[in-house]
């Protein structure tokens, strides 16, 4: 048996045993253990696996989900998470789809002062979920945005896949910094204009919301001082130099204490809930996390990315055939690989084909950073929805999945909006 | 198809140094084997780590590796601590045939990587230093700075006033940029390949010695299924890979250093008397390493005496 | 029955606190680094220490979210089955089969612990041992596989385990 058959043989076990109901992080594992050991050896999967779960366990920049999960429960546990989404619904909520929208536009918010799209879809998934559920919007409407809103994260700086990109391939990280601003809001308002196409078509997924007068919306704005608070407190320690981003969850998380604490809005109890559902979330995210660093470890030794990419290096097609060729790739690469694995599994083999047939490498990192993100919301690998689930538990993941699709076509666009007008991308990276 | 086929894994990429010579290397086996050898390349670290490199190697994750064993955290005593014994050199040439040397008369350095044979070995460059706000050209303009640093550095630095830290590279960036940090301790080709010229305004060469290490190998398993005709081909080669990686990545650096001048980033040497100062911290803690390894029985203080004595040539 | 099911509870309640305190733990490191820093104290070591906390703060939160089932699962296909007892068959078969992936990530992190222990492995700079924080990390492990293993065999004799009705709800749309 080759080495791609054993690949696919393995996939389709794992479909398998989470059609079965076998958590997703431990399928994952105990098909990535089976397969390496079946493609290498019993060994070498053993060492592999204790390298990939023990570096995982002692990741820094990994290891700053669990505080912004902590920051996340303490915004929720205090009822601030609440108040940003009054905020919200009085002055967009009459709008269809207006509450989605204002999920899409606090992650792009959030993406700026954070660099993980777990933490953020989590976040987003704790506070913004229960309020668009509130104000009866459709589960899928309502899930969607939320994964989709995860995504942006990556593209708006600080961003760990843009410096990982920029480090493989030697590329300026300040010009990808500045790169990828312009597609990031660009992303957030297609994702908008999804929603409200969507609205438009089922206006049940969205409903309007009731009337606010002037007076009311304008009162709102002292519901919000908290947020505001904790959005100054780090975004201004990021741009002045006090803290890094990984840094950030922290700060964030101890700075929503504080700022609870000060506003009365904290009880023990409550902060008991925030923590004990930490540990849960935490555990919860790294067990996927675990299973799929052992599952990755098997995709690569199956050599069915490389084979893919040796297909479109030694074909003879036309510059813009192979950069299609290349997203596309991604594109069914991110059905089963999660997003830093195939940046590395890939990038240094396509990059150099890429930049020789004339692309531009940094408009090349920003589509890339973005077809590693768009993984994660395609079924059925797609990380952020399994960490939305995790969180949300009764809706099911088929409907967050179906409910992520017209973000994910919203994508398509965006991508092929950025490969038509290169400026997008360029204009500011070259400024 | 090959009667051999190998695979190889590095956390490097193609455009690397290190990646760009390991590319020439593979293509150099496969031709003088005839084609009896295929070697099937994994980069960007997708198979094996730099951290626990030779244990994966000596596990069969691969059969052939990019290893450093200067980042393991235990194990491989000889070859993880003696790199820190070069501190003041300025050479890396001088430093490789020191080490190389090391390497005949000492065969614990072989013994250690749990029968894993050496394919090539690497010399580090000298790192200096890069700084946001000021050059440095005494060891008092070094007082109060943040720096991100390897670990072997931190005591000179802490012995000067600074702080040195071990920050992740992904995160070294953005702490520049934003002053988080106020220097690194980097060679010139980090100027382009992590785009340290962006962020930095000063180049002060203060070198910071990264000694040398074995940096490819083949495990057991995978070294005992090939003929010895073949064998020797890897053999007669380890020169070429050491060179190679060592001609590329001087060639990265006089590429960093003109991509920084390009970026406006002002260089300056360091005078000699104050390198020596510098030098003269990094003593108790190499000794003290020396004399940890005697007390495991390595020959831990001949060596360091050993590098020591040849700077001085 | 109701004897194991306390007793794991308390276990997993305890080694709950442990990793609570890892949490809080590497919260205050960072914010303390942060301040220092800002008042330009040198704090070396936050790295090596944060990397040490993490272990713990990891791997008994996965222990922990499996006793309280909070292991994100596809439901898609299992909440067709009517008969209770199948669907809790297969579920308690799921898990005992999923918690092999756990005995796994067990072997490989004691066989580490060992080899690692044997080298006297210490975190950079701050010269901490690190072996403690691999045991911790293998018994965190192994307290998950118990769980699992336990939960299964309830679910296979056919008792729904906790947070169940949450898994099976009807969603509304
Ligand atoms: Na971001
Ligand atoms: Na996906």
């Amino acid at each position: 048996m080759t080495a791609p058959t054993v690949g696919l043989i393995g996939i389709l076990v794992l479909f398998s045993l989470i059609g079965f109901g076998m958590p997703i992080g431990f399928a994952m594992g105990l098909v990535g253990f089976t397969g390496f050991a079946f493609l290498v050896s019993f060994d070498a999967a053993i060492v592999r696996t204790g390298v990939t779960t023990y570096n995982l366990a002692t990741n820094y920049a990994i290891g700053t989900v669990p505080l912004f999960l902590f920051m996340a429960h303490i915004l929720f546990s205090a009822g601030i998470g609440r108040d940003l989404f009054d905020f919200a619904a009085k002055w967009i909520g009459r709008q269809r789809g207006g509450l989605a929208m204002a999920t899409i536009g606090a992650s792009a918010g959030f993406a700026s002062v954070n660099a993980s799209s777990l933490a953020a879809t989590a976040t987003m998934g704790l506070i913004a979920l229960p309020e668009m559920r509130k104000h009866n919007y459709s589960l899928s409407l309502a899930s969607g945005s939320v994964v989709a809103g995860g995504t942006i994260g990556s593209l708006i700086p600080p961003s760990g896949m843009l410096i990982i990109y920029g480090i493989l391939t030697e590329t300026s990280i300040g010009r990808l910094f500045s790169a990828g601003i312009i597609p990031g809001i660009l992303l957030a308002l297609f994702y908008m204009i999804a929603v409200g196409i969507w609205c438009r078509v089922d206006p049940a997924a969205g409903p309007r919301g009731p009337k606010y007068s002037w007076r009311e919306k304008l009162l709102s704005f002292t519901k919000i001082g908290e947020v505001l608070a904790l959005f100054v407190l780090v975004m201004g320690g990021i741009i002045g130099g006090w803290f890094t981003a990984t840094e950030a969850g922290a700060v964030g998380a101890a700075g929503a204490i504080l700022i609870a604490l000060i506003r009365r809005r904290l009880t023990l109890q409550s902060f008991r809930n925030a923590i004990y559902a930490t540990l849960k979330t935490t555990g919860m995210i790294f067990g996927i996390l675990f299973g799929a660093m052992v599952f990755n470890s098997f995709v690569t030794a199956t050599t069915i990315p490389m084979r893919v990419i040796d297909f479109v290096a030694t074909g003879d097609f036309p510059p813009m055939v192979v950069l299609l060729l290349i997203l596309l790739i991604y594109f069914f690469l991110g059905m089963i690989l999660d997003a830093s694995a195939m940046m590395t599994l890939t990038v240094p083999l396509f990059f150099p084909i890429v930049t020789s047939l004339g692309f531009d490498a940094i408009l090349f990192g920003v589509l890339v950073v973005r077809m590693t993100e768009i993984a994660l919301i395609t079924p059925p690998v797609g990380m952020n929805v399994y960490v939305l689930s995790g969180i949300a538990k009764d809706i099911p993941m088929t409907t967050m999945f179906r409910g992520a699709m017209p973000f994910v076509a919203a994508d398509v666009l965006h991508v092929t909006a950025l490969i038509l007008f290169p400026p997008l991308v360029l204009w500011l990276a070259y400024l | 198809a090959a009667e051999f086929e190998l695979t190889y894994s590095t956390t490097y990429s193609p455009t690397h140094p290190y990646g760009k010579a390991d590319e020439a290397w593979i293509k150099r086996i496969e031709e003088q084997t005839n084609g009896r050898v295929k070697i099937t390349a994994f980069w960007g670290g997708a198979l094996i780590n730099s951290r626990e490199g030779i244990d994966e190697l000596n596990a069969g994750v691969a059969d052939m590796a990019y290893i450093a064993p200067i980042y393991a955290t235990s194990g491989y005593d000889l070859n993880r601590l003696t790199p820190q014994f070069f501190y003041g050199y300025g050479d890396a040439l001088k430093v490789l045939e020191v080490y190389m040397q090391l390497w005949k008369e000492y065969p614990q350095f072989a013994e250690e990587l749990g029968g894993a044979q050496v394919l090539g070995y690497n010399v580090g460059t000298p790192m200096h230093l890069m700084l946001r706000e000021k050059p440095f050209h005494q060891l008092s303009d070094l007082q109060g700075l943040r720096i991100r640093s390897a670990v072997d550095y931190i005591g000179a630095l802490k012995a000067a006033g600074a702080e040195g830290v071990t920050m992740p590279m992904t995160e070294t960036y953005p702490s520049l940029q934003r002053g988080v940090l106020d220097g690194v301790i980097a060679p010139y080709e980090a100027l382009k390949s992590l785009s340290f010229a962006e962020v930095i305004k000063y180049y002060s060469e203060l070198p910071h010695s990264r000694g040398a290490y074995p940096s490819r190998a083949i495990n057991a398993a995978a070294w005992a299924r090939l003929p010895d005709d073949i064998k020797q081909v890897f053999l007669d080669n380890i020169d070429f890979l050491t060179r190679t990686t060592y001609e590329l990545s001087q060639a990265a650096e006089d590429e960093g250093k003109a991509y920084g001048e390009q970026l406006g980033v002002q260089f300056n040497a360091v005078a000699p008397e104050v390198i020596a100062e510098y030098s003269a911290a990094f003593e108790p803690a190499a000794r003290e390493t020396a004399r940890e390894l005697d007390q495991k029985g390595l020959p831990g203080t001949e060596i360091f005496e050993k590098i020591r004595a040849a700077i001085n040539d | 029955m109701d004897f194991i099911d306390t007793t794991l509870k308390r276990i997993c309640g305890a080694a709950g606190v442990i990793g609570i305190a890892a949490i809080l733990g590497l919260m205050g490191l960072t914010v303390v680094t942060v301040v220092l820093r800002a008042m330009r104290i040198a704090f070396p070591g936050t790295y090596s220490l944060s990397e040490l906390l993490l272990i713990p703060a990891v791997s008994i939160s996965i222990a922990y979210a499996a006793m309280y089932n909070e292991h994100t699962r596809a439901v898609i296909f299992v909440e067709r089955i009517s008969n209770a007892r199948l669907r809790h068959f297969i579920h308690g078969l799921m898990l005992i089969v999923g918690s092999l992936f756990w005995v796994v990530v067990a072997w490989a992190t004691i066989k580490e612990a060992i080899r690692r222990m044997a080298q006297n492995e210490l975190s950079p700079i701050i010269n901490v041992p690190v072996a403690p924080f691999r045991w911790a990390m293998a018994a965190a492990v192994i307290l998950c596989v118990i769980v699992l293993l336990w939960q299964g065999f309830k679910l296979l004799r056919g008792v729904p385990v906790e947070d169940e009705s949450e898994h099976y709800a009807e969603p509304k749309e």
